[in-house]
Order: C-alpha cells, then structure tokens, then sequence
C-alpha cells in the first residue's frame, strides 16, 4: 500500500462509514463559524482561547 | 532483535523516538476515550462512537509496545503520570463544532499521517520482529484515522464544516514534529534507522507533506472543508526550509 493508495482507504472507507449518501464535496464549503445555539461559554468549557492546536503525532 | 547493530548515537535517536511515541500513544489514550463519550453526547452514529472507544485501548497497547522497545534500545522510561492530553479546539466554538475539530485534528489529520509514517516502515523494515510490531500498529492507525474521516462526512451530511478551514493551520501546526522542516544532523539522516523503526529526517519530512497533499487536503475538500489555508500554512513551511 502505498500513500496514495490511502486516500481511498482512509478518506472514502471512512465516508462510507458516516453514512453519507453522496461525497460530492460541495455541499458545506461555508467558511466563520455558526451560531452558538448551545450558549456555550468558551475558553471555560476547556479549550484553548486561540486558534486552537492538534495531537502530537509520529 | 535480528536487526543489525547500530552505533551508539543511532541507537539513541531510536530509543528517543519509541519514548517520543510511547508518550503520544498515551496521550492519544486519553484523547480518544474522552472522544468516544464526546461523540456520543454529539449524536455520532454508534459505530463511530465504538470504534473511538476501542481506539482508546488500542492505544493503550501501542504504549506498550512502543515502551518496551524504548527500553529495548536503552530508554531509561518516561514519566506516565505527566502525560495530559488536554483539549486542542479553540475554547470559543459550541460544543458540537469542538467535538469535531477534535476529530478532525486528531483523525483526519495526526492519525492519517501516522499511517503514512507506518505503512512506509513496514514496507522499510526487514526484519522480526519489528515488522510484525510496525503491522500491529498500522492495522489500527487505519482505524482511528477513519473515525475523523467518517465523524467528518455524518458531520457534513447535517450541517456546515467550513468552519474548519481557517483552523487547519492550527491543527498542523499543533501536530508537526518541531523541527521537522529544518536541515537535520547527520545521523538523523542515517537509512539504518529504517529496520529500527524510524524514519531518517529528510523521508519523515516528505512523507508528511506527500499525505498532507495527497490524502489529507484532498479529502478535506471531499468532505466540504476548504483546504487552502492549509494549502498555504504548508507552502510557507516548505519555501522557509
């Protein structure tokens, strides 16, 4: 298996299982984020106050 | 260990290298079991929820496997009781939209890259039994990875993910090796740490950027996120290198 290969593997295996019905792609390309229904507080919930960060990977 | 002997300073970047890991699979523990109840409590579809609680022990033996050969090449240990894994998306967005930028950052992103490192070191490795333990450890990066992919596609069918665009930079940049495009020492770019388990510097680089361009940023864009921020955290990265 090479990297490419794992576009297919990863990407659309892990599609398929989201029960998603079409990957076209172009269905949700707004941009800032949504309303905040749940009235969450924000930096209090936990999370960082910028703009975020990710794991530490190999 | 059936590989060949490696000199002193060589067998000290592997021994760092499984400690660096045994570390990041104990953080990726606590990430994806606090996950799989976050998911849960998001409405995720219950195979995604299942598969991040198994991820989580999952983890729990890629520590293992990673500490014993931290040792193995003369790790003395690392300290387990430090390691945290806090939260990584921005304190300000709903819960919801937190649930999933973990996932994404953590999934589609981290996980996605570990299974490119991983599926090169097994095509690398030669020799028992490291390339039984590399297989391990690839057969479930494949799965977790997968959990952010499909989080994100259920995610896309129900509301807007375009939220996530102008965050990528920071889940990249949270997830890069420091250092990673800098010129390297010598005997990190020695191709005997292959059969060990490591990726000589120059080769970790371009793999990272080859998935970034080739599975990431692409399915990224599948699944209605726009990639060119990341497009371009990536492209300064490299012109700085």
């Amino acid at each position: 298996m090479d990297i490419k290969k794992l576009f297919q593997v990863l990407v659309m295996g892990g599609a398929i299982l989201g029960a998603v019905s079409s990957c076209g792609g172009d269905k949700s390309t707004s941009t800032g984020p949504q309303a905040n229904p749940g009235g969450s507080t924000g930096a209090a919930d936990g999370g960082p106050d910028g703009g975020g960060g990710g794991p530490r990977g190999w | 260990m059936g590989q060949t002997p490696l000199p002193d300073p060589l067998r000290e970047i592997v021994a760092d290298a499984w400690a660096f890991r045994w570390q990041v699979e104990l953080e990726a523990e606590i990430r994806f079991a606090r996950l799989a109840e976050r998911l849960s409590q998001a409405g995720a579809l219950p195979p995604i929820v299942d598969m991040s609680r198994r991820a989580a022990s999952d983890e729990h033996r890629h520590a293992l496997i990673c500490a014993e050969l931290a040792r193995e090449y003369g790790h003395p240990g690392i300290d387990q009781r430090a390691v945290t894994a806090p939260e990584i998306a921005p304190g300000r967005l709903p819960e919801r939209q937190r649930v999933l930028y973990e996932a994404v950052a953590a999934c589609c992103i981290t996980e996605t890259e570990s299974t490119s490192v991983l599926t090169t070191l097994v095509n690398s490795a030669k020799a028992e039994p490291m390339r039984s333990k590399l297989r391990e450890l690839l057969r479930d990066e494949v799965t977790h990875s997968r959990i952010g992919w499909a989080y994100l596609a259920q995610e896309q069918a129900q509301s807007a993910v375009g939220f996530l665009s102008p965050l990528v930079p920071s889940m990249l940049e949270g997830t890069v090796t420091p250092g990673l495009f800098a010129k390297a020492l010598p005997d990190l770019e020695s191709p005997q740490l292959l059969d060990h388990g490591v990726l000589p510097h120059s080769a970790k680089r371009s793999i990272f950027v080859e998935t970034l361009l080739e599975v990431v940023f692409p399915g990224l864009e599948k699944l209605g996120v726009d990639p060119r921020p990341g497009r371009e955290w990536l492209a300064q990265k490299t012109a700085a290198s």
